[in-house]
Order: C-alpha cells, then structure tokens, then sequence
C-alpha cells in the first residue's frame, strides 16, 4: 500500500470514530422531542436566509464600485472623468455617464445597468499601476449623446464578446436601447490574465 | 346681358385653363421603379436608401427600425427583409422582435415573422443573410451566441441554432459560415426545413489575440474572405464536408527599399492599416479587391474611417492604384456593384461618391449618408 492510500484509510478510520463518538455523546444527552425541536427551529430559519441584505447586482439600478476585489481601495486618481483623456477609458466606446447626469460607478436616473460588461485593462498614471476596467453600459433611454468617447484599446471582433465593445451590452435590463457606459475599476490589472 | 353672361363664362373657362397648369392639392404616391445591378441600400439613421448609382438618384426608402442593422434584399421574390425590435415606448415597454417583409415596387411593409429571440440589433450586412433563397438567418448574441433561422416561403420561424463563440451568418449553399474566437471559420448545414444537419470547422488559422480577423466577411463566388486586423487576406470555402482556407497574402508587404521600372522607391506605405465600418469589398467578375485604409494606429483602430482606397488586382495581388480623399475627408464603408465593369462606391464623411473602380477616376457625388452600403442583387 503507497503512502497516499495509507493516509486516506488513516483519514477515514479517524473520520468514522468522530461520528460514532457525536452521534454517542447526542444521543446519550438530548431526548428525541429535544432534538425534533432545534431540528425544526434550524430549518425554518433557514428560510429567512434569502432577505438577507446580500449584493443583488442583477437587482441593482446603481452598480457600486467592487473595489475591494484584489484589494483595489482608495486608488489615487488624477484627470477629468468628463474627458475621452482620462485614464480609465483607455478601452472606451460610447457616451461617458459622467456628462449625463451619471458617475463612472451610477447610471444616470432613470436608466438601467447591465449586468454583464465588456472589460479592457487600463494605465493609471497617478500610481503606474494597471487596472482591470469593467465597462457597463446604461440602458432604457435614449442615447445621451454628450462626450462621445471612442479609444477602443484591446478592441476586438464580435466573435471575442468580453473585449468586443461593438456589442449592445444591455444584457440584463429590460430594454435594450442604449444609454452611456460607466467605467468602473474592478481590481488590479497585474493581477488578471485578461489583458 | 347676354354680353354680360357671355363675358362672365368666357372668364370662367379661362380660369379653369389658367389652373390646369397646377398641382392636383393632394399629391399622388409614386412606385419606385425596376431596380437594375447598379441599384443598392445604403442605410443611414433608422431608414434604408434604395439608390440608383448608375442615374444617381435615390429612389425610395425604408422604415427600419433603430436596431436593425442591416436589409436583405431577395430579388426574386420581389422584396427586402429586415428585422427590427419594437419597444412599445420607443426605448422602453413591451418589446416585439419581428422579421419585416418590404416590397420593392411599392417600398411598402408587407408581412410580419415574430422572432423567438431577441437579434443582436447591431453591426453590419453579415449579421442577416438570404440562404439558398429559402431562409433568412440572423444572428443572436444574449449574451449567449445563437442563430435564428426563418423559412420565407412558408413564413415561420423555424428555429434557433446555438453557435457559441462564433458570429455573423455567411450563406453559401445550403448553410452558412462564421468566424469564431478560437480562429477558425464554423459551417453549418441545413436540412429542407431549416434544421442543423451537421457542423464543421476549418483548422485554426489566426490567433484572435494576436491578428483576429474582422467579423465582416465578403463573398467571393465559391466561398468568403475574412480579413485579418493586420491586413492578410484569406478565402474560406467548402471541400467535401470541411472548411478549407487559402494561404493569406498580405495587403501592405514590405516596401522599403523598393523601385519601380524605372529606379524609383515607392513611397513607404508600412504604418497604413485597414479599417473602416466596412473595411474592403471584392469582385470576382472584374477580379478586384477595394481596401479603406488609415495611417497609423494599432489593431483597436480596425473600425477607424481611412483617408486612402487602396486598389489590387485579384490576378497578380499587387495594388494597381492609390486613391486619396480630399482635404479632411474620410472614407468609412467601399463597395463594388456587380458585373464585370463595377462602380466603385464609397462611402464619405461628405455623401455617397460614385469611382470608376478599374481607373478611380470620380464620376458623381449623391447627396445620402450613412454606414452601409449594400447591392440589391
């Protein structure tokens, strides 16, 4: 017998006394009514399980910025959010959010989020790190049309939809009318093999 | 007063020949005539042009909707299909996926196919297409990749067929090609209802990282060219049960250093670039290639409008001419009308330009805009 299969009869021979020895120590210290008891108080709790306050993205009408993904917090930042220039629209198709009433992170009032996004990865130059850009458009109004933007870094045919920004990205909304696109930061670009 | 009476019908009678030199008050509707090869739709904001480029004229027009990307004209049924999506409030409400039925004499909407799944409502000609005569293919992405097939002689839907990773819809027989993200070209087979019979897919022959080709496509007669971001130009075409693809040539080789017959260099052309919403087009009758071309960029600029039209013959693969816009002109779309003596057709940031397409010589502008360019036959 190897090594390996030595350590797997050693696993299940200690995983077996455990049990035996729980399943002793329960039935010599709680009665039957006792233990259909907290039975049922578990399972009916696990009802409240779902209205817990848990991130509902698809649910969501504004789309926070997940900056604790890969430990992206407090990024130092520099430029004009309202300018096809700055940093994060390095992989940019569309009208910016900025200049409609939206953030990079919030669609404007009114509009939906998609929930799925096409992605570039972009230069920060405040710090010189690379970041992992997620571009989500806003969907359910008519174009906005201010600050047009098209840098399309890392573009690529419709074919390859994650870096396709030709796509009408208004999945998950109940319309697919095209709005303006946000740019939010989703983690560090070093530490992702989506370039 | 018979004078008097006589005067007033003599006044009366003149006035009505005075006014038969005028419009009717209310206008008549015109039909739009026999469309010839040199007929073709350009499609600008929601409507679809039918312009005579020959005459250069347009003749009429269609109500597309906002997410309808392209027509398909089929010829010998008389009509151009389209599909749109209708939200009840414009951009919002109850939405209706349909398939539209247009027909050309009177310009005029005439059926309705509702469609199961919601079109991609985006790109360019490949995203709908007429195979073998019968059904209408229209490519899906939800995000998941998908085509829908309509019967147009018995007007239904028959179906969808799941495509992942691959996209546009390229009829040749009774089937249709696409290219997909692992870089090879997928073709898939029909049965007579419309049904997939078999699937098949070329070896790999470009990295979608490094040089992808653009989903546009071109037909060549025996099958499509594909066109890589870097400029290497490629055939696709049915052998047996498989997919075979020609070698790739390249549209700018190297010219440093080069000269002519007489000891010229040729002006370096390395840094020029493909692009375009409707980058090249091809001939097979009259055996030329039309490319839109930029200075400068990397691969994210292959939608970027050109400044330049390049010209190849198809027989040596050599460029024949340059044809440079004027001024800050720009050039977004190039199509060739069919025959064996094409017009070249280009699409500006100032209108429609009709060329001449073995010479380039500039015959007339038309006054449309848009971003697609389409023959009708």
């Amino acid at each position: 017998m190897s090594d390996r299969e030595q350590l797997i009869q050693q696993l299940l021979k200690d995983l077996d006394a455990r049990t035996t020895g729980a399943i002793r120590f329960l039935a010599g210290h709680t009665s039957r009514r006792s233990f259909l008891g907290k039975l049922g108080v578990f399972m009916a709790g696990m009802g409240a399980f779902p209205v817990l306050p848990v991130l509902r993205e698809a649910n969501a009408q504004n789309v926070t910025p997940r900056q604790q993904v890969n430990g992206v917090a407090d990024i130092v930042e520099m430029g004009d959010p309202q300018q096809c220039e700055y940093w994060r629209y390095c992989g940019m198709s569309g009208t910016l959010c900025t200049c409609c009433g939206g953030s990079n992170t919030q669609c404007p009032a009114g509009s939906q989020t998609a929930t799925v996004a096409w992605v570039g990865t972009c230069h920060n130059p405040a710090d010189g790190r690379d970041y992992l850009i997620s571009y989500n458009d806003c969907c359910g109004k008519s174009s906005c049309g201010s600050c047009g933007c098209s840098r399309s870094e890392g573009d690529k045919p419709v074919y390859f939809p994650s870096k396709s920004n030709s796509i009408l990205w208004c999945f998950g909304s109940t319309s697919h009318a095209y709005h303006c696109t946000l740019a939010l930061v989703i983690g560090h670009g070093d530490s992702n093999s989506m370039r | 007063m018979l004078q008097r009476k006589l005067l007033v019908l003599g006044l009366m009678l003149s006035c009505g020949a005075a006014n038969a030199q005028w419009d009717r008050i209310v206008g008549s509707v015109t039909s739009i005539g026999e469309p010839t090869e040199r007929w073709v739709s350009i499609r600008g904001g929601n409507t679809a042009y039918l312009v005579d480029v020959e005459e250069g004229e347009v003749k009429g027009t269609l109500p597309l909707s906002r997410f309808s990307p392209a027509v398909r004209p089929h010829m010998t049924q008389g009509k151009i299909y389209t599909y749109g999506s209708y939200y009840k409030r414009d951009v919002y409400g109850d939405l209706e996926n349909v398939l539209i039925s247009f027909d050309i004499e009177t310009a005029s909407p005439v059926g309705e196919i509702p469609l199961p799944v919601l079109p991609a409502g985006i790109g360019h000609s490949g995203m709908i297409a007429l195979i073998d005569e019968r059904f209408v293919g229209i490519w899906n992405i939800t995000p998941a990749m998908s085509v829908t097939i309509v019967d147009v002689i018995n007007n239904v839907a028959v179906g969808e067929i799941a495509t992942p990773g691959c996209a546009a819809v390229y009829p040749l027989g009774r089937g249709f090609m696409m290219p997909c993200g692992d870089g090879t070209i997928q073709y898939i087979t029909l049965s007579d209802t419309g049904t997939e019979v078999s699937r098949a897919r070329s070896p790999a022959f470009f990295d979608v990282m490094a040089d992808p080709v653009f989903d546009y496509a071109v037909p060549t007669g025996a099958g499509w060219m594909f066109v890589s971001l870097e400029g290497l130009v490629y055939e696709a075409t049915l052998n047996g049960g498989g997919v075979e693809i020609s070698e790739g040539w390249t549209l700018n080789p190297e010219t440093n250093g080069t000269k002519d017959v007489n000891g010229v260099e040729f002006a370096r052309d390395d840094s020029w670039r493909i692009g375009g919403r409707q980058a090249f087009t091809y001939s097979a009758e009259a055996g030329l290639m039309m490319t839109v071309m930029h200075e400068g960029g990397g691969q994210e600029t292959f939608e970027k409008p050109g400044k330049e039209v390049w010209a190849f013959n198809m027989t040596t693969k050599n460029r024949g001419y340059r044809l440079k816009m004027e001024g800050d002109q720009t050039v977004s779309a190039v199509q060739l009308t069919p025959g064996n003596d094409p017009l070249l057709l280009l699409m500006t940031s100032t209108g429609l330009q009709v060329h001449d397409a073995s010479t380039g010589r500039k015959i007339r502008d038309i006054n449309v805009s848009g971003n697609l360019i389409q023959n009708l036959f």
